[in-house]
């Protein structure tokens, strides 16, 4: 499985080489399906049987149409069928193409040559005796050239359907019969040979003459097509016979040798105008494709040009309108149904059954409105336009003279126009959310940033003040001046901790590891700690031999702090707090534990959040409500996790900070 | 070493960019009887170190024109002053790195003007001394007699592994001044090039269980965060030191 997935890779990076060198050969290595589909009803079971084949091959699948002269005379009804198994097979997640070729079996090779492809499905033909007699079965010849696709490229054939009629001898599939002038033109020129045939057959010999009515006959075949040639032909030898073959004057043939004359000049008919209606149908054929191909170019690069969304649905109305001459207009869901968002030439409002079909087309991603298969009573058909996250809109078309907006042969194009519309679309979409990324990103650094130099800005007057305040009461002692430096430090408190909760969003702790003894972290934060816990006693329980552990001792500190400050806030009064250090087998666990009201049921990680106090206590807290944020974020940074608790007896809240395994140092070896 | 006289009043020079701050300090210096002079920026310092020859110099790290850290190998090189830096609460390795260049001790603001005044005794003391003139130290009920390597505590001589005695001597021999982790180990394990701070951390430990009353909550070996040990002189008061020179 892997190993396939890994040649899928390498293939897409190969598909590309093999395209920008032109290598011939085959490539394969991952599974890969083409499915060739006719113009016949059938053809959707085709696509569904290689839907299924290329899910349990986990392949990528093309459905291909190969567009031969005979496409070009295919009824509306069967060109409506071919949109739909295309349209179906692209849904199915297939790619689609349309590949003009001269015949099925040469475009089919040539194309699976192209995608090297492992797999072709093709269906055998529900066809009369006759057509098979006529045109040649693609299967037979499919399978019997099977060796030209390389060897390793397997054939199945399912019943019910012909990857599409070929038309080998192009000959007996003659062409319409062309305008009058043709035939005059051809009458004309006959004429004027016979003329010339006339005043120059003292001269030349009998034989020599025939040749002349060549260039009308190769003319007439040529550009008129194969049933004016043949009329060319025809009158050609007839002329030929009444003016010059003895007896002149009559359409009898007195020498046998005349007749092949007679029969050369039809023949010539026939093959030139075989060779040349060949010739016309293929430009024909690559003249639309072209055509089609600069229509798409053209629009992809209207689309690329949009830099906004609304620019976008304009360009796509204003393309879309101008290559199929119809008006367009662009709806988006809202909630309170589609809502008109561009439209060319400017349109107002959409009546009811309108947006009932647009509504439709969004919910079911499917076409509706006149020309489908549904609400047909709507002057409008919408199309709904995919991308990556569902279905983004409608586009919906119309006529002035509320005829079908499209002609089914036009479906395909519009089916690819669509298809870049909505790459445009999602690359739109993806650009804006870049730039809101950014502007979040920006946003933070910038809301950081501010925070930051407003609290080194706030801390610097602060400790300058708390040392001053200290200074003065030590000169001249007074309630007021304690006061003032009780507040001063609670002050510096709460800068400190916005401090610190900007470090830990910015995810900018840089962290100093070092081995700490935890009795040396808890002295630390409970000789900083005097203040907010006078009152409390503190009851230091550590197992004396408890190991070392790894942590940042400014962080670390700041966690106990916070911990025992937020015990010294909620503790009742003349309680002891307790710090209390266990050895877990997997873990160390330092907890500071409290007797008070503890916390709150069901709190017991919320009280982590940023901004959450304590609730259900009528005592005022002072707080900020960031300390225990900070001692979450702090913890986690180093590796340490956190968690709350209540005790029973005596009530109070516990605070435990946990020190995995990989954190604590093994004990040394005694070095002495 | 310059004699100690009731009439001289000793100098200290406050080098800081914030007049708050320096009047502040004056203020505090003032109130027990110290001589100031200030500098607003390093070029003013160091003229003045140069003019004025003060005994102490408090350094605040964060000056406008040069970098503190920069200044405290000048100072060091330029003036036997005793070198004090000043810096915020965060600045773990910045005290580290001013220590290990040189600097006396430092102070962390928002700073207690007690704390400041005790750590400028402290380095008074240790200027005067520090030519090996402490010969014995006492913390507490703790002895340190440098003299003879002896250890006692409460009368009773307390038996300590070489280590153990090396790490104590290192404090003792500035009694009240940070000494950083670093500078104990390049004393203690002299050959090693890489120093494991865990090899110091256990000793401490078991020096506190053989010299606190109680090791859990320390009072003669005080850590500070992050940097290195103080050793806690005298009976923990205020201005309880109890020093004996070597005559």
């Amino acid at each position: 499985m892997a190993l396939r997935r890994a040649a899928q890779a390498v293939d897409a990076q190969m598909l590309d080489y093999v395209r920008a060198h032109a290598l011939a050969g085959s490539f394969a290595a991952g599974e890969r399906i083409v499915v060739a589909i006719s113009e016949l009803p059938s053809a959707q079971g085709l696509v569904r049987a290689a839907k299924r084949l290329a899910d349990a091959l986990k392949a990528p699948w093309t459905a291909v149409h190969i567009e031969t002269r005979r496409s070009l005379q295919f009824t509306a009804e069967e060109r409506a069928h071919l949109a739909d198994t295309m349209a179906l097979a692209s849904r199915l997640g297939a790619t689609t193409a349309t590949i003009p070729a001269p015949g099925v079996v040469e475009g089919l090779r040539q194309y699976a040559a192209d995608a090297r492809a492992t797999q072709i499905v093709i269906g055998k033909a529900a066809r009369s005796w006759w057509f098979e007699l006529r045109h040649g079965s693609v299967v037979d010849r499919l399978v019997r050239d099977s060796d030209g696709f390389g060897g390793d490229v397997a054939i199945h054939v399912l019943p019910g359907d012909d990857g599409a009629r070929v038309h080998g001898a192009a000959a007996a599939h003659a062409g319409p019969w062309g305008k009058p002038a043709d035939y005059i033109w051809s009458t004309l020129m006959i004429a004027l040979m016979t003329a010339i045939g006339r005043l120059a057959v003292e001269t030349i010999a009998l034989g020599n003459i025939a040749l002349l009515y060549l260039v009308p006959v190769m003319f007439a075949a040529a550009s008129f097509g194969l049933r004016a040639g043949l009329f060319a032909g025809l009158l050609s030898s007839l002329a030929y016979n009444f003016f010059f073959l003895p007896p002149t004057g009559t359409l009898t043939v007195a020498n046998p040798e005349n007749v092949i004359s007679i029969l050369i000049l039809l023949g010539v008919a026939i093959v030139t105008s075989q060779f040349a209606a060949r010739v016309r149908a293929q430009a024909d054929l690559a003249h639309g494709s072209a055509r089609q191909n600069a229509a798409l170019a053209g629009f992809s690069r209207q689309l690329t040009a949009a830099a906004s969304q609304d620019e976008l649905m304009h360009a796509i109305c204003g393309e879309v309108g101008r290559l199929f001459d119809v008006r367009t207009v662009l709806l988006l869901p809202s909630p309170d149904g589609p809502q008109l968002r561009a439209a060319v030439p400017p349109e107002d409002r959409l009546e009811q059954i309108e947006k009932a079909a647009a509504q439709w087309a969004m919910d079911n991603e499917q076409p509706a409105g006149r020309g489908s298969s549904t609400l047909t009573a709507s002057d409008w058909l919408f199309h709904p336009l995919r991308t990556t996250r569902g279905v983004l809109g409608v586009l919906g078309l119309a006529r002035e003279d509320a005829a079908e907006p499209l002609r089914s042969d036009q479906v395909p194009l519009l089916m690819s126009l669509l298809d870049q519309a909505s790459i445009a679309f999602d690359r739109l979409a993806l650009e804006e959310e870049m730039l809101d990324a950014r502007q979040i990103r920006e946003r933070d650094r910038l809301r950081s940033a501010l925070l930051s130099s407003v609290s080194h800005d706030l801390r610097t007057p602060l400790t300058t003040i708390i040392s001053a305040v200290h200074e003065l009461r030590r000169q001249h002692p007074s309630d007021l001046a304690d006061t003032v430096e009780a507040e001063a430090q609670r002050l510096a408190r709460f800068v400190a901790n916005l401090l610190d909760m900007v470090r830990v969003e910015a995810g900018a702790l840089a962290l100093k590891v070092e081995p700490i003894d935890l009795f040396d972290a808890v002295a630390g934060a409970v000789h900083d700690t005097r203040q907010p816990l006078a009152g409390h006693e503190v009851r230091v329980d550590i197992l004396p031999d408890i190991p070392l552990v790894r942590a940042d001792p400014t962080l670390l500190h700041h966690i106990l702090i916070n911990l025992l400050d937020n015990a010294g806030r909620y503790a009742d009064p003349d309680t002891p707090v307790t710090i209390r250090g266990r050895r877990l087998p997997d873990a160390i666990t330092l907890s500071v534990i409290d007797e008070g009201p503890g916390i709150p049921a069901g709190s017991e990680t919320r009280v982590f959040d940023t901004f959450t106090r304590m609730e259900g206590s009528d005592r005022a807290k002072h707080g900020t409500g960031l300390g225990l944020a900070i001692v979450k974020g702090f913890a986690e940074a180093m590796g340490l996790s956190v968690s709350a608790a209540n005790h029973s007896d005596p009530l109070g809240a516990c605070f435990i900070l946990r020190f995995p395994q990989a954190l604590i140092l093994s004990p040394l070896p005694d070095e002495d | 070493m310059r004699e100690l006289g009731m009439t001289t009043r000793h100098k200290v020079l406050i080098i800081d960019d914030e007049l708050q701050i320096r009047r502040l300090i004056h203020a505090a210096l003032a109130r027990a009887d110290y001589a100031t002079v200030e500098a607003g920026n390093a070029r003013e310092a160091l003229a003045k170190l140069r003019e004025e020859k003060p005994d102490i110099s408090l350094l605040d790290l964060g000056l406008p024109d040069r970098d503190g850290l920069e200044l405290v190998p000048l100072i060091k090189q330029h003036s036997d002053t005793c070198l004090i830096v000043i810096s915020a609460r965060d600045a773990t390795e910045q005290k580290v790195a001013a220590l290990d260049l040189g600097a006396d001790d430092y102070l962390t603001k928002p700073f207690d003007t007690d704390e400041l005044l005790a750590r400028v005794r402290v380095a008074l003391r240790n200027r005067m001394t520090r030519d090996g003139g402490v010969s014995a130290v006492r913390a507490g009920d703790v002895t340190i007699d440098l003299m003879a390597r002896i250890v006692t505590r409460g009368g009773q001589e307390v038996h300590l592994t070489p280590k153990e005695y090396g790490v104590l001597a290192q404090l003792a021999k500035f009694p009240g001044r940070v000494i950083t982790h670093q500078q104990i180990m390049a004393q203690v394990w002299p050959h090693e090039h890489e120093h494991h701070v865990e090899y110091l951390r256990v000793l401490v430990r078991t020096l506190r269980q053989k010299l606190e009353d109680d090791p859990q909550q320390p009072r003669i070996i005080v850590n500070e965060l992050g940097i290195g040990y103080r050793l806690r002189e005298g009976d923990g008061g205020e201005g309880g030191s109890n020093l004996h020179l070597r005559s």
